[in-house]
């Protein structure tokens, strides 16, 4: 009986693999720049021209780092926390051979790795021109996703495409759906109907104040999250930019958002991510809090004070930050509607990272 | 008294009077620019009640307060100081170097800062002593010092000005291709704050760096009026300044050790702005000639008012958004400056 279960166990287990499984390949796929990607067989050599996709790809295969033949160095050199546990949790990540930047400058360190797909973020697309005509030239299939530009249109499409490419339809789609679902959810919470005005300060302490949040990206998050981004409309490129401080304390926001990175050597600003615990959060928060500029902000004295991990802008979670936010901005609708960021992180590790990826994305400032 | 004589004494005392008016106007538009800077701002508080904050009178909100005390009068404070000192020097570069180029940027001296300005930024190296706060500026200030060092040791090795104006250069380049090194290296956020601090901005100024502005300006700026007769006496020529009994190696000396101070504290108060010492004093020949007594003053007030403008400039038309002063100074200064120079001509 046992080895019969044994053996059905087996079949079953063989029948699940993919290779046995009827193939995807060739494959074509339009990508999010809107080009016609075409793979002949599944890609073993993946070229990833931006390193801070890899949370992405993982989602959709948590085997992908021994795919990985190249990529940039971003996250080795913003984001040390992140990197250090990515290199733990993944037993390849850390043989990956980095490059400074993917474009014309390292193309040779890039041809020589013999690449059979390149995936590079939508943002890249204007930098990256000569090395990705090079590339289709050669026959290499070059596909860009976007979690940055426009985060809310196009992660699910995103992480669809690359479960199409990386041989994962399913993982994709069940991460598409997870995330559609997610922000359903966040829709239909009712949050929008009384915004209240929020800013949210990128690297504070570390730019000149007061460094905020435009139209894309982390903008895209605060009205979803039943916010008013008081840079809105203030400045001319989507990205953000400096805002005086004077227009600052005019316009009073009513909460106050910090973004930072895992870098805990640095001695001023926010140190939140992966690999951070609260205590260090919380701390670097309220240092960031206390320098003159940014304490004189009213809602910063009110104590309306939240922190991010500036990443959750064009990673996947991105649904997670609009989540955290909306506990902040409308606690009980939120609560009513059943958001819950941290629950959502569990979530997501447990159904799709399948690594104990751990630390602190999110932070509301503690009270004193 | 012939009639020549008297002529010749009634166009002094008329050149007299055109430069009485003429200060007398430059003060003037350069106290308004300071009131209207000060008035300026995103928040539109209304003149009275900018009057009654900065008065400190009751009745005053608490972000009228902060607007007006903290932010406004320190920053119009600030680009008053650091405008006289960036003019100020590049009036006496000019005249030391016997050159129109000459300035803080152009022999490398504000380069030098910025070196330092970039070694604390994205290595996080600088002096032991050096509190928090002061990091960036400590290394500016002793970059742009040691700079200085160099060019007055070459000076008292008897290179002539041609030799050292070349050197000047030749930092300018050894510097900006440091500071490029060390950008590739650089993480995204030291990236941003170096790019911000080399664009020069007022906008980070507090009472704190201001106060040492304030006590540089009390000893340098009546020191380097004080050098304006033997700064005039230079400007006839080298032989002539010898001959007048100018001891002319202790006078670039003197001269340099001012603009290092006045140039390095700038710089390290604001990062780098550039154009300031470069026009200001143009401008300032423009409108009084060469007797550095009414010169050296006149270059000061010009640069101040460059950066008063400038600044509120970009408070009218981009009021939100903080514009980098290094940005605007040269926007605004250039078409003031082409229009002195046109209208001259054609004059």
């Amino acid at each position: 009986m046992t080895s019969r279960r044994a053996f059905l166990g087996g079949l079953a287990a063989i029948l699940a693999t993919p290779a046995l499984a009827a193939s995807p390949y060739p494959l074509t796929v339009t990508d999010i720049a809107g080009n016609r990607v075409t793979l002949a067989k599944a890609p073993r050599r993946i070229l990833l021209g931006d390193s801070l996709l890899f949370t992405a790809l993982s989602l959709v295969d948590p085997d992908i780092d021994q795919r990985i033949v190249l990529m940039d160095s971003f996250v080795k050199r913003y984001d040390q926390e992140y990197f250090s546990q990515l290199k733990t949790l993944y037993p390849h990540y850390d043989a990956i051979p980095l490059i400074t930047q993917f474009g014309s400058g390292y193309m040779e360190t890039a041809l020589e790795t013999q690449p059979d797909l390149v995936i590079l973020s939508l943002w890249q697309k204007g930098t990256t021109q000569g090395a990705v005509a090079q590339f289709t030239a050669m026959g290499v299939p070059v596909a860009f996703v976007d979690l940055f530009v426009d985060p809310i249109a196009h992660t699910s499409a995103s992480m669809e495409l690359l479960g199409a490419l990386l041989g994962q339809p399913a993982a994709g789609q069940a991460y598409a759906r997870f995330h559609a679902e997610h922000l359903r959810t966040i829709r239909n919470a009712d949050l929008t109907a009384h915004p209240e005005s929020v800013m949210l300060q990128v690297y504070p302490g570390i730019t000149a104040c007061c460094w905020v949040a435009g139209g894309a990206g982390f903008g895209q998050y605060i009205p979803l999250a039943g916010g008013k981004n008081i840079e809105a409309g203030h400045m001319p490129g989507a990205f953000g930019g400096a805002l005086s401080l004077e227009f600052v304390l005019s316009a009073d926001p009513h909460f106050y958002i910090a973004t930072g990175l895992a870098n805990p050597d640095q001695k001023t600003g926010v140190t939140i991510g992966f690999g951070i615990d609260e205590k260090t959060a919380q701390a670097t928060l309220a240092r960031t809090l206390a320098a003159p500029d940014i304490a004189s902000i009213p809602a910063v004295q009110a104590h309306r004070n939240f922190a991010l991990w500036n990443f959750l802008n064009g990673s996947p979670l991105n649904v997670l930050a609009i989540e955290a936010m909306a506990g902040w901005f409308h606690p009980d609708l939120a609560k009513r509607a059943g958001i819950d960021a941290n629950a959502s992180l569990d979530q997501v590790r447990d159904e799709f990272l399948h690594r104990n990826l751990t630390g602190t994305l999110w932070i509301a400032e503690e009270a004193a | 008294m012939s009639a020549t004589t008297a002529s010749i004494l009634a166009e002094h005392r008329q050149l007299k009077r055109r430069r009485r008016v003429t200060v007398t106007l430059l003060c003037l538009v350069t106290f308004l620019a300071l009131i209207a800077d000060v008035l300026a701002g995103p928040a539109g508080l209304h003149p009275v009640s900018v009057l009654r904050a900065a008065l400190g009178m009751a009745g005053s909100r608490r972000v009228e307060l902060i607007i007006v005390q903290q932010i406004r009068l320190p920053q119009a404070l600030a680009a008053l100081v650091v405008g006289a000192f960036l003019a100020l020097s590049g009036a006496q570069l000019q005249t030391v170097f016997n050159n129109p180029l000459a300035e803080g940027v152009t022999l490398g001296i504000a380069p030098a800062a910025a070196f330092g300005a970039a070694i604390a930024i994205v290595l996080g190296i600088s002096l032991p002593f050096v509190p928090g706060g002061w990091l960036i500026a400590g290394n500016a200030f002793l970059l742009a010092f040691l700079a200085t060092l160099v060019l007055m040791g070459l000076s008292s090795l008897g290179g002539g000005t041609r030799t050292l104006m070349l050197f000047g250069i030749g930092l300018v380049f050894t510097f900006n291709a440091l500071i490029a090194l060390l950008q590739i290296v650089a993480s995204q956020a030291a990236l941003q704050q170096l790019t911000f601090w080399m664009l020069g901005s007022l906008s980070g100024v507090r009472w704190p760096v201001l106060w040492p502005l304030f006590g540089l300006g009390v000893i340098l700026i009546p020191w380097s009026l004080a050098a304006a007769p033997a700064l005039t006496a230079l400007r006839l020529g080298e032989e002539r300044a010898i001959s007048l009994g100018l001891d002319i190696r202790r006078l670039r000396l003197a001269t340099f050790l001012r603009v290092s101070l006045m140039t390095g504290a700038a710089v390290a108060s604001v990062g780098s702005i550039g154009f300031v010492g470069l026009v200001g004093p143009h401008i300032a020949r423009l409108l009084v000639g060469e007797d550095h007594r009414i010169f050296l003053p006149i270059s000061a007030i010009s640069g101040a008012l460059i950066l008063l403008l400038a600044q509120l400039g970009a408070k009218l038309v981009l009021p939100d958004i903080d514009v980098p002063t290094g940005i605007t100074t040269a926007l605004i200064g250039l078409p003031v400056f082409f229009a002195l120079i046109v209208t001259r001509r054609a004059g």
